[in-house]
């Protein structure tokens, strides 16, 4: 059984992380959170290893724990700051001093209502339907259609920016 | 659809996902399978959010690392194994009549929370059901799923007992303490309790419990019947008048476990649960409406109502005072005193 467990981990653990970053916008959080769920899933993995699709029940797993209402705080003061981080040029900004169109809509991602970014990053970074992106979610397709719409709306309607920094 | 705008977040995704951490502590922390308390986790983020946002100053207000010492600084392995524990009483045709959430605390303390078995849930896979009905028509699986979907958090155990063996129950641990606060008498059943304090036992305890069944409104009146049930249980332990291998033998005989639950070797870890540090409540509901199976009314859900009472509730973070607009909003108390 830890065996199993043990082969999960060393096959998907890096793409849980990056689905984590993605959906945190905050690496440090991102790994703690899934430490935290990788834990949780090796004491009960019995039961998820006979599941059909392990890893969409840890990847929920993993996308409830950021949704829960502990995280809110945290989340909040994070996204709120992105923007300032990537319009400094941080060491982890690809271009120095470019504040590109790709990084405008990483900015405007990240201050998105934490539902509204799992359910675009579902369906555009993990190609999920609406169904599936209902159940990760808990709630409606029809909900989850809604998040996404009001997403793409605030998405495109910012005006695009693109400026020099020196 | 702006194909440009979607390939710009496909793209503004990928760049995310591209900042992602090393793996090397989880993995690390995996080997040592050390697994950390909630409340923990809780502070270590608050404080990494801090150091991640040094530009600007955030005010996060958490938990105090006062109460919960880092991991590698605790000290003996905690008494209870922290667990959630699903607990369904049914009727003869499987339905649920009863079901709580119990929670258990490493400390030995924990909340109680009742579903109301009317609710209106999503049932994943299966789309919105009443929740009586699930475990019949769906499997425990499901029930597991729609309960951990509804509240937020895991369910590790289940324990699915007929109603009928409730007195069986009652008797193993010597008789259930509860008191009445005005005389009822049910048509249905025709049976009466006077008001006062009663002692269930194996022959009144069903009906007790029961009693009301098929009329309306009556569901929150059998909810804190059976908060009553399991409060009298907990006090005559607390008190030291109860056997917990004698009870813990009878859930085992009577009740439907999930597979992966040894209960009587549980024995020595449930004797340190703290009867006098359980609260109970009952998780916030919506109005109630026609059911589409066209029986009783049910009660709707806003899932995230009840995910966020649970998360309070299970912290240990006494909610505020239910605003007495709204009665449905959900609380948690030590005290049961007289009921109807």
């Amino acid at each position: 059984m830890q065996d199993s467990f043990t082969a999960f981990v060393a096959d998907r653990l890096d793409r849980l992380l990056r689905y984590a970053t993605a959906l945190t916008c905050d690496p440090h959080l991102a790994q703690d959170i899934v430490q935290d769920v990788l834990l949780r899933a090796q004491d009960r993995w019995t039961r998820i290893e006979k599941m059909d699709a392990p890893d969409a029940y840890v990847r929920r797993m993993i996308t409830n724990e950021y949704l829960s209402w502990r995280r809110r705080r945290a989340s909040r003061t994070v996204a709120s700051t992105h923007g300032v981080l990537d319009a400094l040029g941080t060491p982890t900004a690809d271009h120095a001093g470019w504040y590109s169109e790709r990084d405008a809509m990483r900015t405007r991602i990240a201050a998105l209502p934490r539902k509204q970014r799992a359910a675009i990053l579902l369906r555009y970074y993990e190609d999920c339907t609406d169904a599936q992106i209902a159940e990760v979610l808990g709630c409606s397709a029809g909900t989850v259609r809604s998040h996404i719409s009001r997403a793409l709306s605030t998405l495109r309607a910012a005006p695009q920016v693109t400026e020099t920094l020196t | 659809m702006n194909d440009h705008t979607e390939s710009l977040i496909a793209d503004a995704f990928a760049a995310e996902a591209a900042r992602a951490p090393d793996p090397a502590p989880v993995l690390a922390a995996l080997a040592r399978g050390r697994r950390r308390r909630r409340p923990a986790l809780v502070v270590v983020i608050a404080a990494v959010a801090v150091a991640v946002t040094a530009v600007v100053v955030p005010q996060v207000v958490q938990r105090s690392a006062a109460t919960s010492p880092p991991a590698d600084e605790r000290g003996p392995a905690p008494a209870v194994t922290e667990q959630n524990i699903l607990l369904v009483g049914t009727d003869p045709r499987g339905w649920a009549d009863t079901m709580m959430l119990a929670h258990l605390n490493a400390d030995g303390s924990g909340a109680v929370l009742s579903l109301p078995r009317d609710s209106w849930v999503n049932v994943p896979g299966h789309g919105m059901k009443r929740l009586s009905s699930v475990d019949a028509r769906f499997g425990t699986e499901a029930l597991r799923a729609t309960v951990e979907e509804l509240t937020g958090v895991e369910v590790d155990h289940y324990a699915i007992l007929p109603m009928a063996s409730v007195g069986e129950l009652a008797d193993a641990v010597g008789g259930v303490p509860v008191c009445v606060r005005v005389a009822t008498f049910d048509p249905v059943t025709r049976t009466s309790f006077p008001a006062g304090p009663h002692v269930l036992d194996g022959g009144n305890a069903e009906t007790y419990l029961r009693q009301r069944q098929g009329l309306d409104d009556n569901e929150l009146d059998r909810i804190v019947r059976a908060q009553a049930f399991l409060g009298g249980v907990a006090r005559k332990f607390a008190v030291g008048e109860a056997d917990l291998t004698a009870l813990l033998e009878t859930v085992a005989t009577e009740a439907r476990l999930d597979p992966g639950w040894d209960l009587l070797g549980a024995a020595a870890e449930l004797a340190h649960v703290r009867p006098t540090e359980i609260a109970f409540g009952m998780i916030p509901f919506e109005d109630p409406f026609e059911a589409p199976d066209g029986t009783n009314s049910v009660f709707g859900i806003d899932p995230a109502r009840v995910q966020t009472f649970v998360a309070r509730a299970i912290g240990g973070e006494a909610p505020a005072d239910p605003d007495p607009t709204e009665p449905d909003s959900g609380s948690v108390s030590k005290v049961i005193g007289c009921v109807d």
